[in-house]
């Protein structure tokens, strides 16, 4: 492995192991329960709501794949800036920091590796990188909130 | 900002709060003490579930009745439950973060003792045209 490099935060979301840079997050806070929004991205969970906190959307990257769980107390949601505004993305787990990852940049193994992702978490990764706990992407908050699609979301009409 | 009295409810997994001043009538306050009648005859126009326009399930056995003015005539929406009216409290608008197909109908949140979505209430009864139409899906 190579390094020290840039402080890495690593955790899981959406079932993929990823990593933004630390001065990127904001906070990390416990999710006590969300405010649903009507006819919302199925990513979006919801409003985080928090008296310490002001609301701030919550994106649940399981919702690429389905939809996004309503609450789930206790779990850790981390705060970003983004140039859209505040947003929060739902941990589920979180893996320490790293500085001793390497990028990987070979284009066939860049690939391979992106397949099993969604689409649109596939646009909103920058990088592959692995340390001694294994390869992981880089994830731009900004990138997925320029990505997401609204004909995704809920329409009105009947409810199965 | 804005502070105006809202009654706060809920329907569904939803918790919102309408402006006092757009509500008609509270034709029942629902819950089992709830004497409105359940044949929609008997109302001259059918409820709707409210929160079937926002895109979820209806859980009350005895819903609340609200009375709105629409186009061409009355709308009845049915909700969950009466949380009470909030008054003075500031609404505060959403984050641009917030993507859902209907931004104009999210006016903002407001805190009492716990966060709500307040709606615009001519946009929701234009929701409602459409579920109830059909035309948006």
């Amino acid at each position: 492995m190579s390094g020290p490099n840039a402080p890495a935060l690593l955790f899981e979301a959406g079932g993929h192991r990823l990593a933004v840079f630390v001065p990127e997050v904001g906070r990390i806070v416990t999710e006590t329960r969300v405010l649903r929004v009507p006819f919302a991205h199925p990513a979006l969970a919801g409003l985080l709501d928090d008296t310490e906190t002001e609301p701030v959307p919550v994106f649940d990257l399981l919702g690429l794949a389905g939809a996004a769980r309503d609450s789930v107390p206790g779990a850790r949601v981390a705060l970003f800036d983004t140039d859209k505004g505040p947003v929060g993305l739902r941990l589920e787990r979180l893996l320490g920091t790293s500085a001793t990852y390497r990028i990987i940049t070979d284009a066939d193994e860049v690939g391979a590796a992106r397949a099993p992702l969604p689409d649109r978490l596939a646009s909103s990764v920058t990088a592959l990188a692995e340390d001694e706990r294994g390869r992981f992407f880089f994830f731009s908050p900004d990138a997925f909130l320029a990505r997401l699609d609204l004909s995704q979301a809920a329409r009105p009409g009947p409810v199965s | 900002m804005q502070s105006a009295r809202h009654l706060s409810l809920h329907a569904g997994p939803f918790r919102v709060a309408l402006p006092l001043s757009s509500v008609r009538q509270i034709l029942d306050a629902g819950g089992p003490r709830s004497t409105a009648p359940t044949d929609p005859r008997a109302l001259g126009v059918m409820p709707v579930p409210l929160a079937e326009v926002l895109g979820a399930k209806s859980d009350a056995a005895h819903p609340a009745l609200l009375l709105f003015d629409g186009y061409p005539g009355p709308v009845v929406l049915s909700c969950d439950g009466l949380r009470g009216v909030v008054a003075g409290a500031e609404v505060r608008p959403l984050p641009a973060t917030v993507i859902t197909r209907w931004p104009g109908l999210c006016r903002g949140t407001l805190r009492s003792d716990r966060l709500q979505l307040v709606l615009d209430a001519e946009v929701l009864i234009g929701v409602v045209e459409a579920f109830t139409d059909g035309d948006a899906r």
